[in-house]
């Protein structure tokens, strides 16, 4: 998955929102990064990547950039 | 009234609230992370304990404190039966991460959906508490268009706007099994 498709899929299917995103962005700054985004990260991450993301890594991250790492 | 086993899950705890617990359970009301959406008390620690002794002895009443896997308080969750048969999930307050809130309330509409066999529960939310109405959606709340608290749905916020989140027991399996399928994966 590109940049890109990520910061798409995160902005249209995980998170839902109308805040401009950025790799760079940090999560704290994204109200729509609940428990509801998180959820449906993992599942976004299942579906289109076929990558298992444990709890550690979505509690350490930090930025989006963070998350796009866990789905390499 | 007290649920003599603890609830427990992969991250946390549910255990009903004990006189141990009053310290903590009127702190984290008074939180401000919770205090604009949830409705305000306002009593001393001994009020508190009286509190919980009178809850602990109410029919339908059922106040879990949220432990984590270390041991620490991290939140409260609570279930009650508002008229004859009809319950509503209250009291959710949680300090932990995400994965702690989210199995925090899947144990307990497991035990209200499984062990009590409620047909249905119901909620109540401020209309402005965006992130706690997204929260009820991925339990498959049916969220109600916003009106006003003019019948004191929601004590000690008259007039606030507010909407009714219900869910269904037939919903609940697909969600449970969305839910642990993140969870757990």
């Amino acid at each position: 998955m590109t940049a890109q498709e990520f910061l798409t899929k995160m902005k249209e299917d995980v998170l839902d929102t109308e805040m401009d995103i950025t790799l760079d962005t940090s999560l704290g700054d994204i109200e729509e990064w609940d428990s509801l985004g998180v959820v449906t990260f993992i599942a976004m991450a299942k579906a289109a990547c076929g990558k298992k993301v444990e709890r550690a890594a979505i509690v350490n991250a930090k930025t989006l950039q963070d998350l796009y790492e866990l789905l390499q | 009234m007290i649920c003599e086993e603890m609830l427990e899950g992969r991250y946390v705890v549910l255990k009903s609230c004990t006189i141990d617990d009053a310290e903590f359970t009127l702190a984290i009301r008074q939180n401000p992370k919770f205090t604009s959406f949830l409705p305000k008390i306002e009593q001393t620690l001994e009020q508190q304990k009286e509190w919980i002794r009178q809850q602990r002895e109410k029919a339908g009443d059922y106040f879990f404190v949220v432990w984590d896997k270390k041991g620490n308080r991290i939140g409260t969750v609570g279930l009650c039966e508002i008229a004859k048969g009809q319950y509503e999930s209250n009291r959710l307050t949680m300090l932990g991460d995400s994965f702690e809130a989210t199995e925090a309330v899947l144990l307990l509409f497991q035990f209200g959906f499984k062990i009590l066999n409620l047909d249905h529960i119901g909620s109540f939310i401020f209309a402005d508490n965006k992130r706690a109405i997204r929260f009820n959606k991925m339990f498959g709340g049916i969220i109600s268009e916003p009106y006003p608290n003019t019948n004191n749905e929601v004590k000690n916020s008259y007039g606030r706007m507010i909407v009714r989140c219900k869910f269904l027991r037939e919903n609940f399996p697909l969600i449970e099994k969305k839910i642990t399928i993140s969870l757990y994966s």
